[in-house]
């Protein structure tokens, strides 16, 4: 149990920080996409007999790569590009399971999230990768923004629009793989997007969205699993959920 | 004695291997306030990118402040108002303030914490173009005159020394545009900063700047706007059926 609020803590952290800057640029299905990427990476794992998250971590980045280049290329819509990654996720992953005869007990927790099946050297990954996406966010902060506001202008600038961009979509891949465990596959979009959207519904500069989202994420991660774990509910359907009222409220209050 | 800031010579550019701009030779001198006109799909756009170094040249040579623009790296002293910069700001949630500080940004820095030097040089630019009351406004409450007023100060908060503009008052109302004009004017004048303008709205240019280049994939003419615009050049620029309508200013 404390072991994942020790994770909760870390993803309910950096998912908005990198949600943020995905929500302004139209990018928010990165993440769900990613999500189900990251199921062939727990497939792999699994059937490798090794800890999933290091097997998703490899696949999701190596995709998120992929969709970058795709993306840049400006061949195919950015959107379209994310549409054949999603499927194809999916697809890679009942193939390698149906492959290896099913394994069905663990993968459940895998898409929907669990607290009591995360390992202790999983927790220690967790927050070695997440303090380091943290450090990466607020090391290229401006750059992250300046790039999202306006790619033109901040190339002319002389910013490495490419290499942002590069990063911020290998942090979202980290994000995803680091976050599956707690809200699980299937989840881990809404928690990169739910928290930051209704912060932005009240929020009255970026910096205070990204405040405002990581506070929001926390509070609904560590409210969730404390529901999750005394009613015997999945965690991630009971953070999305608990998000999603929380956004109603805001939204709601916002109107008047 | 003048100072040539932007060169090009024998510039030739493409797209899809369809030819844009085709054998372009300007100068551009420290303190020219050049407008940039044409019909659409002339090149001007493409012009403006090319002189950024956004577009590559098929051929033909782009410098900047005297160095071969693939040597060049002083891009601070270049500031950008690209057209339409407002159109991507509906949900965008960031301050005037914010996105004033963004052009403090360049390649020579790694870290992008503000520093005293750049709050100041934030609040000049505010000062500048008369938005500093605004600053803790979103961007996105603005007016199209505002936020154009906010992009500008983006572009000085580097102290460039040249400023580019593209379609600057495009879905801006008559009255802001004509306090543009006039800031414009303003910063060419006392603060000696090099402009160039692409418009449109040749009227309006031809009021404004003190030299114009009218480009059809080609210069077509250069020059002062009296003697650019004279006889019927523009008849056979744009046609039989163009009218030009000269307000008083």
């Amino acid at each position: 149990m404390w072991r994942a609020f020790e994770a909760g803590l870390v993803i309910a952290l950096i998912a908005p920080l990198i949600g943020n800057f995905l929500v302004v640029r139209r990018y928010s299905l990165i993440a769900d996409t990613l999500s189900h990427v990251a199921l062939s990476g727990v497939a792999i794992g699994l059937i490798l007999g090794t800890s999933p998250v290091p097997t998703t971590i490899v696949v999701t980045v190596i995709a998120s790569l992929l969709i970058e280049w795709l993306r840049s290329q400006n061949r195919i819509p950015s959107e379209a590009v994310l549409a054949m990654f999603l499927p194809g996720g999916l697809a890679l992953s009942i193939v390698l399971i149906s492959l290896a005869h099913g394994f069905n007990a663990n993968l459940f927790s895998y898409l929907f999230g669990s607290i009591t099946t995360v390992r202790q050297d999983e927790v220690y990954l967790i927050l070695g990768l997440g303090l380091i996406t943290l450090a990466a966010v607020v090391l290229l902060y401006k750059k992250l923004l300046y790039s999202s506001f306006d790619e033109e202008s901040a190339r002319v600038s002389g910013i490495p629009v490419s290499f942002v961009n590069v990063s911020l979509i290998v942090l979202t891949a980290i994000t995803v793989s680091l976050a599956m465990r707690v809200v699980g596959v299937l989840l881990i979009g809404a928690l990169m997007v739910i928290p930051v959207v209704t912060a932005m519904q009240v929020a009255k500069s970026f910096i205070q969205s990204m405040y405002l989202s990581i506070v929001l994420a926390l509070s609904e991660v560590f409210l969730g699993l404390f529901i999750a774990y005394y009613f015997n509910l999945p965690a991630g359907g009971a953070i999305v959920l608990l998000s999603l009222l929380v956004f109603s409220v805001v939204a709601g209050l916002g109107r008047k | 004695m003048s100072q040539i800031q932007v060169e090009l010579q024998n510039v030739n550019t493409a797209y899809g291997g369809e030819p844009i701009l085709e054998n372009i030779n300007l100068k551009i001198d420290k303190g020219d306030f050049l407008g940039i006109i044409g019909p659409n799909g002339s090149g001007k756009t493409t012009l403006l990118k090319t002189i950024l170094g956004l577009l590559s040249p098929t051929s033909g040579t782009v410098s900047l402040f005297g160095k071969n623009i693939s040597d060049f790296s002083d891009w601070q002293k270049v500031g950008y108002v690209p057209q339409k910069a407002g159109s991507n700001l509906v949900r965008f949630p960031i301050t005037v303030w914010e996105t004033v500080s963004l052009g403090r940004l360049n390649s020579k820095r790694w870290l992008d914490f503000e520093t005293p030097k750049d709050e100041r040089a934030i609040s000049d630019a505010l000062e500048a173009v008369g938005m500093f009351p605004h600053k803790k406004r979103l961007l996105g409450e603005l007016s199209g005159g505002q936020q154009q007023r906010v992009f500008i100060a983006k572009a000085l908060a580097s102290h460039p020394e040249l400023l580019l503009l593209d379609e600057p008052t495009v879905g801006v109302d008559s009255e802001s545009q004509a306090k543009f004009y006039e800031l414009l004017k303003k910063l060419n004048r006392d603060m000696e900063l090099t402009l160039i303008l692409v418009s449109h709205d040749i009227d309006v240019v031809a009021h404004e700047v003190t030299t114009i280049a009218c480009i059809n994939r080609t210069i077509v003419s250069h020059g002062k706007p009296k003697d650019v615009l004279k006889g019927d050049f523009m008849k056979k620029m744009y046609g039989e059926n163009l009218r030009m309508v000269v307000h008083g200013h």
